[in-house]
C-alpha cells in the first residue's frame, strides 16, 4: 500500500520555480530518503505533503486521502518535524506535548512519558523547553511527531545541530521505529551518509526536478566499480572500458569502469604488457558520488556549496 | 476547537507578559485615585462645608470612580492592550514558526484563527472584570460609598439630546455599571478582530500592532473633532460605543442595537478577511 503518492507537483514563488513536476510514491514500512542540495525544494515539498503549502499543479494522496480535499483525515496519523523544532519555551516538555498532541485527540500521560523515554528525555519532563539545548529540542520534536499514534513520520533534517552521540542516537531511533513499530519514515536530508545508513530508497531532487529515484542498496552494492591504475608507461587498453587516461608525475594514470570481478584480469593484462604497476585503487560506488554527479552545476550556484562543486 | 482554545489560554496564562494588562489596570486605578484625592482636597479648601459634603458624599463615590474609569480605559488602554496581545499571539507565532506546529495537527486554519480570537476575547472580558472589580475596591477605599451614581454625559460624549447629567440610585446604579461594562465587550471584540486581520496580512507582530493601534486611534481622534463631522459616519469606530448609551436613564435601545450591529459587522468582516488570507497563503 502506498502511504504517499504525489503526481506532477509544481510549485513556484513568483517567477522562481521551486518544484517542477515531482512524482513520488512511498510504500508502507520503508524508510525513504529525500536528498537534495540546500534550496533544492525539499522543505517546500514536505510542506505540500502536509497541506501547509498549496502547489500550483499536481495531486497528492496521503494515507489514501487527497491532502487538498480531506487534509484533516489524511494528517491524522502523520507526524512531522519541519525545519527547526519550535516549541513554546515557557511551557515544560510535558505541557508542550500534552497541549499539542491533544489537538489530534485525547492522549494519556503515560503515553507521553513513554515517548519521552524513547527519545531520551525522561529526565527533562518538567523542565521548561526554554532551557533545552538544540539537540534536546530536536528529540522533543521527534517525540511530538510520534504522538499520538503515528504511522507515517516525516523528518526534515532531524540530526541538524546534534553532537555525534545525538546523531547516532537519532539514526538508531529511526531504524527502531521502522523495525519495531512499523512506522513508515520520510527522511529529508542533505547528509548523504545519513541516508545511506538508514534509508531503503532514495530520491534526489535538484532545482525542483527529480533527478534520481532508486534503492539505496542497488547504488551502494553495485557490481560496477571505478578502478584507478598508475602504471609506468602508456598501455593498450582498447578491450577495457577506459574512462580517462592522463599523465601525472611521469606515471600514466588510467581510470576504468568495470565489474569488480574483472579487476584481476585487468591487472594481468597490464602486466602482460610489461608495465610496472604502482597503484590499483578501486572506488566503491556510493551515494555521495551519485549525488555529486547528479547535482553538479556547470554554473556556480551559491545554493549548492561555496566551492562551486 | 476546545483543545485549541485550551492551548491558547495555557499560552497566555504561562507568559508573564500577558499579565502586563493587570499592571496597566493598576496604573490607571492609581492615577485615578490620586487625581480624585487631590481634587477632593482642593474642593475641601475652596468650597463651603455644605458644598463639600454634597460633592464628596454624593458625587465622588466608589460607583462614580468605577464608572468614570471605564471611559479612558475603553477609549485608550484596552484597544492598545488588545491590539498588542492579538498581534503577538497570531503574527508573533508566524514569525517564530510555532503556528506551523499547530497546523501540522488535524485542525483547520479557520479553527486556529477562531481559537485565537476567542482566547483574546476571553482575556479582554477578564480584564474588563478586573478593571470593574479593582476600581470599585480602590474607590471604596479612598472614597465614600453612597447610594447615588451621578454621570455627566459629556465625559462619555453622550449626545446632549439624551440629557447632561444622569443620576441612578439603589440597585439601578449597579445594573447600569454592569450593563455599560458588559456592552463594552463587542467593541473589544472588534479591536481584537482588527488586530487579527492585520496580523494575517502582515504576519509581523510589530507591523500588525502598529497598524491596528494607528487605525483605531486615528479613527477615534478624527471621530471627536467636530469640524470633521462629514467623515464621522464612515469611520470604523463611530458606532462601536453601544456601552455608553446604557448610561442614559431611558435607554435608547435603537442606538444600542445600531452600534452592536455595526460593531458585530466590523468584527465579522475583519475576521472574514483574516480567514481568507490565512487560508490562501503558505505557512
Amino acid at each position: 500500500m502506498a502511504i504517499l503518492e504525489a503526481k506532477d507537483i509544481h510549485k513556484s514563488y513568483g517567477k522562481q520555480t521551486v518544484l517542477n513536476g515531482i512524482d513520488l510514491t512511498i510504500k508502507q514500512g520503508e524508510i525513504f530518503g529525500f536528498l537534495g542540495p540546500n534550496g533544492a525544494g525539499k522543505t517546500t515539498f514536505i510542506k505540500i505533503m502536509l497541506g501547509l503549502a498549496m502547489p500550483q499543479k499536481g495531486e497528492l494522496q496521503l494515507m489514501g486521502e487527497d491532502i487538498f480535499v480531506n487534509r484533516k483525515h489524511a494528517i491524522k496519523q502523520v507526524g512531522a518535524v519541519v525545519e527547526a523544532p519550535i516549541f513554546f519555551d515557557y511551557l515544560t516538555a510535558y505541557e508542550n506535548l500534552y497541549h499539542i498532541v491533544s489537538l489530534s485527540g485525547p492522549i494519556s500521560r503515560q503515553k507521553i512519558l513513554d515517548v519521552l523515554e524513547l527519545v531520551g528525555l525522561s529526565t527533562a519532563i518538567d523542565k521548561k523547553v526554554g532551557t533545552f539545548s538544540y539537540g534536546m529540542k530536536q528529540r522533543l520534536g521527534i517525540a511530538q511527531a510520534l504522538l499520538p499514534d503515528t504511522k507515517f513520520l516525516i523528518l526534515d533534517e532531524p540530526t541538524n545541530g546534534l553532537d555525534p552521540h545525538g546523531i547516532s542516537g537519532v539514526r538508531s531511533l529511526i531504524r527502531k521505529l521502522r523495525d519495531e513499530l512499523g512506522i513508515t519514515i520520510f527522511l529529508s536530508s542533505h547528509l548523504l551518509i545519513e541516508v545511506e545508513q538508514v534509508c531503503d530508497r532514495v530520491c534526489i531532487i535538484h532545482h525542483g526536478n527529480k533527478v534520481f529515484e532508486g534503492v539505496v542498496a542497488e547504488v551502494t552494492q553495485s557490481e560496477q566499480t571505478i578502478v584507478e591504475v598508475k602504471a609506468s608507461k602508456e598501455l593498450d587498453c582498447k578491450s577495457w572500458n577506459l574512462l580517462k587516461s592522463e599523465e601525472h608525475h611521469g606515471l600514466q594514470q588510467l581510470t576504468f569502469e568495470l565489474d569488480k570481478q574483472e579487476i584481476p584480469q585487468l591487472v594481468q593484462s597490464l602486466i602482460d604488457q610489461n608495465a610496472e604497476i604502482f597503484q590499483v585503487r578501486s572506488e566503491e560506488p556510493n551515494l555521495e558520488e551519485l549525488f555529486i554527479n547528479l547535482t553538479k552545476d556547470k554554473h556556480l550556484d551559491v545554493r549548492i556549496d561555496s566551492f562551486g562543486n | 476547537m476546545y483543545a485549541l482554545i485550551r492551548l491558547e489560554i495555557k499560552k497566555i496564562i504561562s507568559q508573564k507578559k500577558s499579565w502586563m494588562g493587570i499592571i496597566a489596570i493598576i496604573i490607571i486605578n492609581g492615577l485615578f485615585a490620586i487625581g480624585f484625592l487631590i481634587n477632593e482636597q482642593k474642593r475641601g479648601d475652596q468650597a463651603s462645608k455644605v458644598a463639600q459634603d454634597f460633592l464628596v458624599s454624593d458625587f465622588m463615590n466608589a460607583s462614580f470612580f468605577t464608572q468614570t474609569i471605564l471611559g479612558p480605559s475603553l477609549f485608550l488602554i484596552f484597544p492598545m492592550l488588545i491590539s498588542i496581545l492579538a498581534s503577538y499571539i497570531y503574527a508573533g507565532e508566524f514569525e517564530v514558526g510555532s503556528i506551523r506546529m499547530v497546523l501540522m495537527r488535524p485542525t483547520s486554519r479557520i479553527q486556529v484563527l477562531l481559537a485565537k480570537f476567542v482566547t483574546v476575547s476571553l482575556y479582554s472580558i477578564f480584564m474588563l472584570a478586573v478593571l470593574g472589580g479593582l476600581s470599585y475596591i480602590v474607590g471604596s477605599i479612598f472614597l465614600k460609598q453612597t447610594d447615588t451614581l451621578i454621570i455627566p454625559g459629556v465625559i462619555y460624549e453622550i449626545p446632549k439630546k439624551y440629557g447632561m447629567i444622569f443620576e441612578f440610585t439603589g440597585a439601578d446604579k449597579f445594573i447600569r455599571i454592569f450593563l455599560s461594562y458588559f456592552f463594552a465587550i463587542p467593541m473589544l471584540l472588534s479591536v481584537c478582530a482588527m488586530a487579527i486581520m492585520f496580523a494575517s496580512i502582515t504576519r509581523h507582530f510589530t507591523s500588525a500592532a502598529i497598524l491596528t493601534t494607528t487605525l483605531y486611534f486615528s479613527s477615534y481622534i478624527v471621530g471627536i473633532i467636530p469640524f470633521l463631522s462629514s467623515i464621522h459616519p464612515y469611520l470604523p469606530t463611530t458606532k462601536w460605543y453601544a456601552w455608553k448609551y446604557l448610561l442614559v436613564p431611558d435607554i435608547p435601545w435603537d442606538m444600542v442595537i445600531n452600534h452592536l450591529i455595526w460593531s458585530g459587522g466590523y468584527t465579522a468582516v475583519f475576521l472574514g478577511i483574516a480567514g481568507a488570507i490565512f487560508n490562501m497563503r503558505d505557512v
